[in-house]
């Protein structure tokens, strides 16, 4: 029987008559309501809750994906993923390159290469799983940065601006690595990387032009040409055996500046992100969690989470001082650094699917991506806050560095004794 | 006697009475009077920037509102209000916004609870109560307010 009906049938009702797409659809839409609803009574991210809410369906409803719904999850993935990279700051990006290219290269690389050695060498996992381990321990998350940034005040200061284009580097090395690492090196990758070259040339200039001549209208032409771009690179990564999100990603950092022109279109292509895709890629991914996997696992999560931890520290914590950072101040931006959710949740999923890692060790890496969403945040919070921030009441010239005007960023440097190059 | 009363704001029925009772005391006192209203709840752990903004967007036009009103009340009693927004857990930021501005009297208003909720977290009150450097007055909004304000405002704070 399908899980979902056997899902259904605690009612004591033969309802295999509701094996068919509008029910099964219902109980998924159902479940992300229900994340929904926790989450903003929680003050949780629906994405982390979906997540749980998945693990509940898998584990005790025992709903399981079809088709139609791994190409919904799939394409939430890639969305998310655009819009990801479309939050970018380019004014900030240009402003801190050398910076947030040293620290969020670096910020890649060591747990990269620290979780795949660890993986293959200690845990005797096979080369590919190792890889898949490496990429999805090598993430920052940049949302839960941000997060916690607009609490502390930080996301308008240069320190803040400065963490958040690291992380965006970081997630770019995270995304070439799951699209160039798997890939099949042929014609069709070629094929594939000069289409990707030609549309990230265009797309700022054909989306203002889609823009420009179509508007906003109630059919949403310029959603559609997004969607059309995303759908059809993803069609050329598939064919070459590389994966969608690397150029959605890549999309999105290009096409930033003309959603920070244009924010209306930013909130209609969330808007059915987070309504209807995304919520089947996190439930996705949770009800592919097996509890049994992570708790015989539980030390695998453990030291792969110390292993993140200690190779974000190795690689981020002395980029940091050499970048003029100090004291609590450093040590929060390597934490802040540490954090991940929807690249590694992403990463994990594609090993799943492709093959490359079991059930078991999905669950074990997605455990371990929940934790460091949660765990470095707490600490850093707690013990490494930078409290002379610039919030001080009544000083204006402080007070208006908050608008991000010139003199913001010489009072930032003054507060946070931090000087951009 | 007082220099500066700050007052905690959050727009149920109990912070404007907490307005109204501090700015009754700086009129009478000649004293500098701030409000803060602190947004709780930012969604942490997020997937997305937008997710943070968006949350934060909603909670800033609510208070810019209450922001409003407070004035509005503060002139009432012929006195001037400043107002600031926050963003935290409203009892550790009210404590420390009274020390940043060097306030010496705070005045909060009192949400009623469940029995249950009081021993398990306490109030905002109790608890700036229990850390504030300056003294606190709180303030219990009189039944009939009560009712008015719940008719007039949504209270997505109040517990």
């Amino acid at each position: 029987m399908d899980p979902h009906v056997l899902a259904l049938s605690v009612f004591g009702v033969d309802l295999e008559a509701f094996n068919n797409v509008y029910a099964i659809a219902a109980v998924w839409i159902g479940l992300a309501f229900l994340a929904s609803f926790i989450s903003i009574r929680v003050g949780l991210s629906v994405a982390l809750v979906e997540i749980l809410v998945g693990v509940f369906g898998g584990n005790v409803l025992h709903i399981a994906s079809n088709e139609w719904i791994n190409f919904l999850a799939g394409f939430g993935s890639v969305l998310i993923t655009f819009l990801a990279g479309a939050e970018i700051d380019p004014a900030s990006f240009r402003r801190f390159l050398k910076p947030s290219l040293a620290i969020g290269g670096i910020g890649f690389f060591t747990p990269f290469a620290g979780a795949w050695a660890f993986a293959f060498l200690v845990l005797h996992w096979h080369w590919q799983a190792s890889q898949i381990a490496g990429i999805a321990l090598s993430t920052t998350s940049v949302a839960v940065v941000y997060a916690v940034m607009v609490e502390t005040g930080l996301n308008k200061t240069d320190l803040g601006k400065l963490i958040l284009t690291a992380c965006f580097v970081c997630d770019l090395g995270t995304v070439l690595a799951l699209g160039i690492l798997f890939a099949n090196y042929n014609l069709l990758l070629i094929g594939f990387a000069v289409a990707t070259l030609i549309v990230l040339l265009l797309l700022p200039w054909s989306l203002r032009l889609v823009l420009r001549t179509l508007g906003h209208a109630v059919s949403e032409p310029e959603v559609k040409y997004v969607f059309l771009l995303l759908l059809a690179l993803g069609g050329l990564a598939a064919a070459a055996k590389s994966e969608a999100v690397l150029p959605a990603y890549l999309l999105g950092l290009v096409a930033a500046g003309v959603f920070h022109d244009d924010p209306r279109l930013m909130g209609r292509i969330r808007g059915t992100a987070f309504s209807f895709l995304t919520p089947f890629f996190f439930l996705k991914a949770g009800t592919l969690i097996v509890l049994q996997a992570v708790v015989t696992g539980l030390g695998a999560v453990v030291v792969l989470f110390a292993v993140k931890m200690v190779a974000k520290f190795i690689g981020v914590y002395p980029a940091t001082l050499a970048f003029h950072l100090r004291g609590k101040q450093a040590m929060y931006t390597t934490l802040m650094m540490s954090t991940g959710l929807t690249f590694g949740s992403i990463s994990a999923l594609f090993g799943l699917t492709h093959g490359y890692i079991d059930r078991g060790q999905y669950s074990v890496l997605v455990t371990v991506v929940v934790l460091t969403a949660l765990v470095p945040t707490i600490i850093a919070q707690a013990l490494f806050y930078p409290r002379a921030h610039l919030l001080r009441w009544g000083s204006e010239s402080l007070r208006a560095g908050l608008e991000g005007s010139e003199e913001a960023g010489a009072a930032g440097e003054r507060v946070q004794g931090w000087r951009p190059k | 006697m007082h220099e500066v009363i700050l007052v905690g704001v959050d727009g149920s029925s109990g912070g404007y009475a907490a307005v109204h009772e501090a700015a009754e005391l700086a009129q009478r006192f000649g004293a500098r009077l701030i409000a803060v209203s602190v947004e709780e709840g930012l969604p942490r752990y997020a997937a997305t920037m937008g997710e943070v903004d968006e949350f934060k967007r909603e909670k800033d036009r609510y208070f810019d509102e209450v922001g409003v009103e407070a004035k509005r009340i503060a002139e009432g009693h012929g006195a001037k209000l400043e107002h600031e927004i926050r963003i935290g857990h409203a009892a550790d930021v009210i404590v420390r916004f009274a020390d940043e501005v060097g306030a010496d009297l705070l005045v909060m208003g009192y949400k009623g609870h469940s029995r249950i909720t009081q021993f398990m977290i306490g109030t905002t009150a109790q608890k700036v109560n229990a850390y504030s450097p300056a003294s606190v007055l709180i303030v219990k909004a009189p039944k009939e307010h009560d009712a008015l304000w719940q008719r007039v405002h949504r209270f997505p704070q109040e517990e």
